[in-house]
């Protein structure tokens, strides 16, 4: 069969659906979308945000009331820098979004982009926010003197955190990240 | 834009266009559940896209590029796993027409289904007589990488269709 052959079979189904559509129920749905549009991104900084001035605040409090407390003061001081961080992040996301163009080369680099900014942000978090948290954390439980319990449940904490957050860019993001690029090789070769 | 008039332009676009997401449905998606979280998919975003539509380019082309870059970005993301119990007592969306497809239809698609997210995107703009400069616009390449491609694709198609007819399914 020749193509101009294929493509006259094609032309046939132009007045014949294929489906038919429950409009009612799609108009309930769009709008239950609608709402639900950015809600997981939006949900994760904010609420993150959110944990992060909460125990900042705590631990500012916390610092006042002991009067002593250096550790506390520190530890609310990079609380509310990685608050200020994920600010960043998300204003730069935000104007990411509009840069790129509406074909499909510009939709496939935009979800690359989201990618890799999801893999930088769980890079950093490894570095930059567990590693202080930590540091603090355990400089006062030692300035303080904590009991075994403590330490185990502490430490089980963030050994479970590191796993989980390595576990997630490796097998979520990376396996995404790569199957785009690939995509993209595609398009372009 | 007001709700009410999103909602006129969202259901006049669906009327006149609803022919080429079907289309996409079928070469992208293969089970019913499959098409229907697809099509929620792709009006969710045909809903979303009408304040930012400036007329720059024929709706068909508009909705077309929608569907097809939702569909290969769909098609990357793993699926989930459905529930049956769910299935049943959701309300459907779509539902397929009991018509009989053509059986050298029903076998294009199915080739259509074996290629790539982007030849499928290729062949199905192909198919619905785009140029290669329309082509070209709405995948981001030049026109003689469309030209390659489409090519190929004819090759490829018409070695297929030739095993097809030698085999008499």
């Amino acid at each position: 069969m020749e193509f101009e052959e294929m493509q006259k079979i094609w032309d046939k189904q132009r007045n014949e659906m294929l489906f038919v559509i429950n409009e009612e129920a799609l108009h309930n749905r769009v709008k239950a979308k609608k709402r639900q549009a950015n809600r997981i991104v939006n949900a994760t900084e904010i609420g993150l945000m959110f944990v992060n001035t909460i125990t900042a605040t705590i631990l500012l409090v916390d610092a006042i009331i002991d009067k002593e407390g250096f550790w506390d003061y520190g530890g609310a001081f990079a609380m509310m820098l990685t608050v200020l961080y994920l600010l960043f992040i998300r204003r730069k996301r935000k104007i990411a979004a509009n840069k790129f163009d509406r074909s499909m080369l510009g939709e496939l680099d935009h979800a690359i982009s989201n990618t890799n900014s999801i893999l930088q942000l769980v890079s950093t978090m490894i570095w930059w926010y567990f590693t202080p948290i930590a540091i603090f954390t355990i400089s006062k439980m030692l300035i303080k003197g904590a009991s075994v319990e403590s330490w185990l449940l502490i430490s089980g904490a963030f050994v479970l955190a590191y796993f989980l957050v390595n576990w997630e860019r490796n097998y979520c993001h990376i396996p995404r990240k790569r199957y785009l690029e690939a995509l993209k090789q595609k398009l372009m070769e | 834009m007001k709700e009410s008039e999103q909602q006129k332009i969202f259901s006049s676009w669906l009327a006149d266009h609803k022919g080429l997401i079907f289309k996409v449905l079928r070469a992208y998606a293969s089970t019913p559940e499959d098409r229907e979280d697809l099509f929620q998919e792709i009006a969710a975003q045909v809903w979303r896209s009408i304040p930012n539509f400036r007329r720059e380019s024929a709706v068909t082309t508009w909705i077309y590029r929608i569907s097809l870059n939702i569909a290969i970005s769909w098609s990357t993301k793993e699926k989930r796993k459905v529930n049956p119990q769910s299935i049943d007592t959701v309300e459907h969306l779509i539902s397929e027409n009991d018509t009989p497809l053509d059986e050298r239809l029903a076998w294009l698609y199915e080739e259509i289904k074996k290629m790539n997210e982007v030849d499928r995107s290729l062949t199905l703009l192909l198919l619905d007589g785009f140029s290669y400069k329309e082509m070209a616009e709405m995948i981001g390449i030049s026109e003689s990488n469309i030209g390659v491609k489409i090519h190929r694709i004819k090759r490829e198609l018409t070695k297929r269709s030739a095993k097809y007819q030698n085999h008499g399914v």
